[in-house]
């Protein structure tokens, strides 16, 4: 980040951006909102798209849509709609997350089986791939990010609004087909769960134990930099589809250029969050050092993602990732109580696995969100 | 050397080891001895074993390149040895981000090990040593205050600050850093055991004042104790974690630890910095090592004196 | 008379410009937050107009925090999962520190301050970086450890959903080991030669006067250095939290304080962090105390 802060810097002269990197993890959102209510908030901050209704909420975001609305045709649908809550835009779109699938090639060859398109196809070159390779197909990710992605393809909305109150439905039929798919892989071998991110994790792929990483086009980065014996094997595919003939996809993280309340230069801001998603030379760097891809519609663009790439064995990503992030639904909208939700149902994915099912899971989660948010003062009414 | 002789408590190496070693006992050494020595040796081995182990691995990991640690099995070195690139990529990565962080650490541990030791120790011996209302209440206050988990401290730490404004500043970490009361609990039970009242009381007759009294006779005979707590306090601010995570945004402000987790997050989307986590947590735990071997007498006299009568 | 009592008035005003800046300080950076901590646990955030965005406004909530946080099995299995650290590990833990400051103190270790200084290195490093060192040797596909023992046919899970708990203590245990031993080894130098030289005398060994006659003489070392560890072992924090990034088996609950985190950094009733916080204080006092009264006691028995 701090790169690409110089860089804007030197090619802007009339705007400076000082760059606050807010360590925390979990904390840096609750820091944001103290300091911004302090007054002594920063004007922009890079925010992940499942907060910004939290931070609506809270009160700490500005409303520019008068200052960003004209750009609306440059981004994503899916983006666009995400940066922004209830008809007010807080920011411009970032990068996103399409899901597309990284798969190792040859031990898809060894277990000549062709690339997976529906799930179906997935769970039954599952059995074969384990039968003649031993290896695991996929990887059941206890990531909150990838169990939504997941319910999202398969057709759920876990929140919405009606009038002047919130829709809950964690615990629908989509979402349960969506994780006891996974369940059922899991159970039978056939997919290994993991936190993922973590050195165990990559030597699984490494090593061959786990033969796809369905995850957001940014894990591009963390597979070529960590694995080493299967560079080159591996390629890049569209996530398989529960319905073929109509493909949904869903984004697996991203974020927004927000812009803070307070802000004193809403509009250098946006000029800022405009030139870092927009520009070529930018967005160069924050693809070089996160393997972002960006949230505009004409994203794939960039050269870097028509040039061949020997990690993925001379495949060119772009077009990859351009119909990945096409089919993104727009129709899904994140809820007010991420946080605490993803940290739920993270803790609760191992116990589900025991279970064997992950039904009693997602309506325990969906009473305690649902009785969490009325104690929060929202109105709430089942979706 | 007065210093030397008026110490109390200091038991280190005061007991000549010939009462223990078996030299005296000639006679007995060759018949029972051995065994004892090949057991307790063994065990003292295999604990040492234990505790170096882990150190041991890291220097090995911090040998390799990214892509080894995973593919590699971890005990021995790999060739070529990345040592040297390693530890030149560590400071030269973000801008030298790292040395930054360093002296960040360095920084923090000496003014906030420094004044906690000042101010500790002033109000250790106040509470140890001079007669006023509320001092056993005081000296309760403190001892509750030792048993305050960090973490419970910090959130609303963090609101105090950013109220006076002192967030993403120097200040933010320095100053309640500055207040330890476990530090204040050590410098009061040190008072107790080395400064003996009847010598304040004789310097009281000969007319000295109480802040004279203090600064010199105080101040020297618990000077062990002091370093103690310097160097315990300074352990503390070195690896202290949660709070500047929470009070610094600008990453030239931050200190060691918090800087290598932010790296450490960074994982996830840049691997580079994988092998840059691992070898500067080495070099960041250096000076504190440094630390502890050359004031070792001092320190371990200070703990005698702690632990003798606690 | 008159000069005893100007003495004492004197003492009384150097006593508090001595603990002037202490009490300065103390009042704004631990006082004040503990207050403020008090008080926001018994309000909550409401958020208004049905979908969130009308604005905030903070209320009183009585108990409901308190109740909220106590009813909430993840975190009440937290405290229990501390009680066993405190009844094992730390047993444990000074059992060994103990062995090993005998072991020195008896004169039969070559290299003493080698070894000394080598149980001792485990102290200097932060414990953040404790557990990430930890964490790698408990993965399974990079831990020369796992490895090894697999190859003696052994099948190690250091991760698993039960071991993880002792995998937490250890790392506690490698990192407290040397810091126990160096004070129980400066507390049994200071025992006096005379005591050791007539047990000698009269015949007893080595075992008998280490288990007779050192031991007892430093009890009051050993409770202290108990009580802190006990205290120690509710503030867990940093372990947990990073061998949580390598294993599903530590929950965002884990020990009490990982979930005062947790609840604080969430986005449902940040209060109920401060709710937790002061039940962690209270437990704290109550400790505290218990070991006000062991040193008491410890000390009229001198």
């Amino acid at each position: 980040m701090n790169v690409l802060v110089d860089a804007f810097n030197q090619t802007h002269k009339d705007v400076t951006v000082k760059l606050g990197a807010v360590p925390g993890g979990q904390a840096a959102y609750e820091k944001i909102q103290t300091a911004v209510k302090a007054g002594v908030g920063p004007d922009v901050a890079m925010v992940e798209y499942q907060e910004i209704p939290t931070l609506a909420a809270a009160g700490v975001l500005q409303d520019v849509t008068s200052l960003t609305s004209k750009y609306k045709a440059e981004f994503q649908p899916a983006a666009w709609k995400e940066a922004g809550f209830l008809g007010k835009q807080y920011g411009l779109p970032h990068d996103l997350g399409p899901m597309v699938m990284y798969y190792n090639n040859s031990l898809f060859q060894k277990a000549g089986i062709p690339v997976p398109t529906t799930w179906a196809e997935f769970q039954s070159e599952a059995a074969t791939l384990k039968q003649k390779t031993g290896a695991a197909m996929g990887s059941y990710l206890n990531y909150g990010l990838f169990l939504e992605a997941i319910s999202a393809q398969a057709g759920a909305h876990w929140f919405g609004t009606a009038g002047n109150s919130w829709q809950v439905a964690i615990n629908d039929a989509s979402s349960k087909k969506a994780l006891n798919y996974w369940t059922d892989l899991t159970t039978s071998g056939e997919a290994i769960m993991d936190k993922g991110f973590n050195a165990g994790y990559w030597s699984d792929l490494d090593s061959g134990k786990i033969a796809t990483y369905i995850t957001g086009a940014w894990g591009y980065r963390g597979l070529e930099g960590n694995l080493k014996a299967t560079s080159g094997d591996w390629k890049v595919a569209l996530v398989p589809q529960w319905d073929a003939s109509h493909p949904v996809n869903a984004s697996i993280g991203g974020s927004v250029t927000a812009v803070m309340k307070g802000a004193k230069y809403p509009d250098a801001a946006i000029e800022f969050a405009k030139w870092l998603t927009t520009d070529p030379a930018a967005f160069k760097l924050a693809y070089q050092n996160s393997g972002f891809y960006p949230a505009t519609v004409n994203g794939a663009s960039l050269p870097e993602y028509s040039t061949p790439d020997p990690f993925l064995g001379g495949q060119k990503v772009g077009a990859v990732y351009a119909k990945a992030a096409s089919q993104v639904d727009s129709s899904w909208q994140w809820g007010p109580v991420m946080t605490s939700l993803n940290l739920q149902l993270q803790d609760a994915l191992p116990k589900s696995l025991q279970a064997g099912s992950a039904n009693s899971m997602l309506d325990t989660i969906q009473n305690q969100t649902v009785s969490d948010m009325k104690a929060a003062g929202f109105g709430v009414t089942k979706g | 050397m007065t210093l030397e002789g008026l110490r109390q408590g200091d038991g280190t190496d005061t007991r000549p080891e010939t009462v223990l070693k078996p030299q005296n006992r000639p006679n007995r050494r060759r018949a029972g001895t051995r065994l004892p020595v090949v057991i307790g040796m063994a065990i003292i081995i295999v604990l040492t074993v234990y505790c170096l182990f882990p150190i041991y691995w890291t220097v090995i990991a911090s040998t390799k390149s990214t892509n080894e640690l995973a593919s590699t099995s971890g005990v021995w070195f790999s060739f070529p040895i990345h040592l040297v690139q390693n530890i030149r990529s560590l400071f030269s990565v973000d801008g030298g981000l790292f040395g930054r962080w360093m002296l960040n650490s360095v920084l923090y541990a000496a003014v906030g090990g420094v004044g906690c030791m000042l101010i500790s120790g002033a109000a250790g011996y106040a509470l140890a040593m001079l007669r006023f209302r509320g001092s056993r209440g005081a000296s309760a206050i403190i001892l509750v205050g030792t048993m305050l988990p960090a973490t419970v401290l910090a959130f609303p730490q963090f609101l105090v600050l950013t109220n006076l404004g002192l967030v993403n500043t120097y200040w933010a970490v320095l100053l309640p850093s500055l207040i330890s009361p476990f530090s204040v609990f050590l410098a009061r039970m040190f008072a107790i055991q080395s400064v003996p009242r009847d010598l304040i009381e004789a310097a009281r007759i000969d007319g000295a004042g109480e802040f004279r009294i203090a600064r010199t006779l105080g101040a020297t005979l618990m000077a062990p104790g002091l370093v103690t707590i310097l160097l315990i306090h300074v352990v503390a601010i070195w690896n202290n974690f949660f709070l500047p995570l929470l009070v610094l945004n600008a990453a030239d402000k931050l200190p060691a630890t918090v800087g290598l987790y932010l790296w450490n997050g960074k994982v996830t989307q840049n691997p580079d910095y994988q092998s840059l986590v691992i070898i500067g947590s080495l070099v960041s735990a250096i000076p504190l090592i440094v630390l502890f071997l050359t004031l070792q007498r001092y320190w371990r006299s200070g703990l005698a004196t702690g632990a003798v009568k606690a | 008379m008159t000069t005893s009592t100007a003495t004492f008035v004197s003492e009384r005003r150097a006593a508090w410009v001595l603990l002037a800046p202490l009490t300065f300080f103390f009042a704004i950076f631990f006082a004040l937050p503990i207050v403020l901590a008090a008080v926001q646990s018994f309000q909550e955030t409401k958020v208004s107009g049905g979908l969130g965005i009308g604005g905030v406004s903070t209320v009183f909530a009585g108990f409901d925090n308190y109740v909220a946080v106590l009813t909430d099995g993840a975190i009440l299995q937290g405290f229990l999962r501390v009680l066993l650290l405190g009844v094992i590990q730390v047993p444990v833990m000074m059992a060994i520190a103990i062995l090993m400051a005998l072991l020195f103190d008896a004169g039969i270790i070559w290299g003493r301050q080698f070894f000394q200084t080598a149980a001792f290195l485990p102290h200097a490093i932060p414990g953040v970086i404790a557990a990430l060192i930890w964490g790698g040797l408990y993965l399974p596909q990079i831990s020369p450890i796992v490895k090894g023992l697999a190859a003696l046919g052994i099948k190690a899970d250091f991760l698993g959903n039960t071991t993880v708990l002792f995998s937490v203590m250890n790392i506690t245990t490698w990192e407290w080991i040397g810091y126990n031993m160096i004070i129980l080894y400066a507390a049994l130098q200071s025992v006096p030669r005379e005591i050791l030289e007539s047990a000698r005398v009269e015949g007893a060994g080595g075992i008998r006067i280490a288990l007779s006659i050192k031991l007892p003489l430093i009890v009051p070392a050993l409770v202290i250095s108990l009580a802190f560890s006990i205290i120690g072992s509710i503030q867990q924090f940093a372990s947990p939290v990073v061998l949580s990034t390598f294993t599903s088996n530590i929950d965002s609950k884990f020990t009490p304080n990982m979930a005062v985190f947790t609840l604080a950094g969430g986005d449902g009733v940040p209060q109920r962090a401060y709710a937790l916080a002061m039940v962690i204080a209270l437990l704290a006092f109550v400790l505290s105390f218990a070991v006000l009264r062991i040193r008491d006691r410890t000390e009229s028995n001198r």
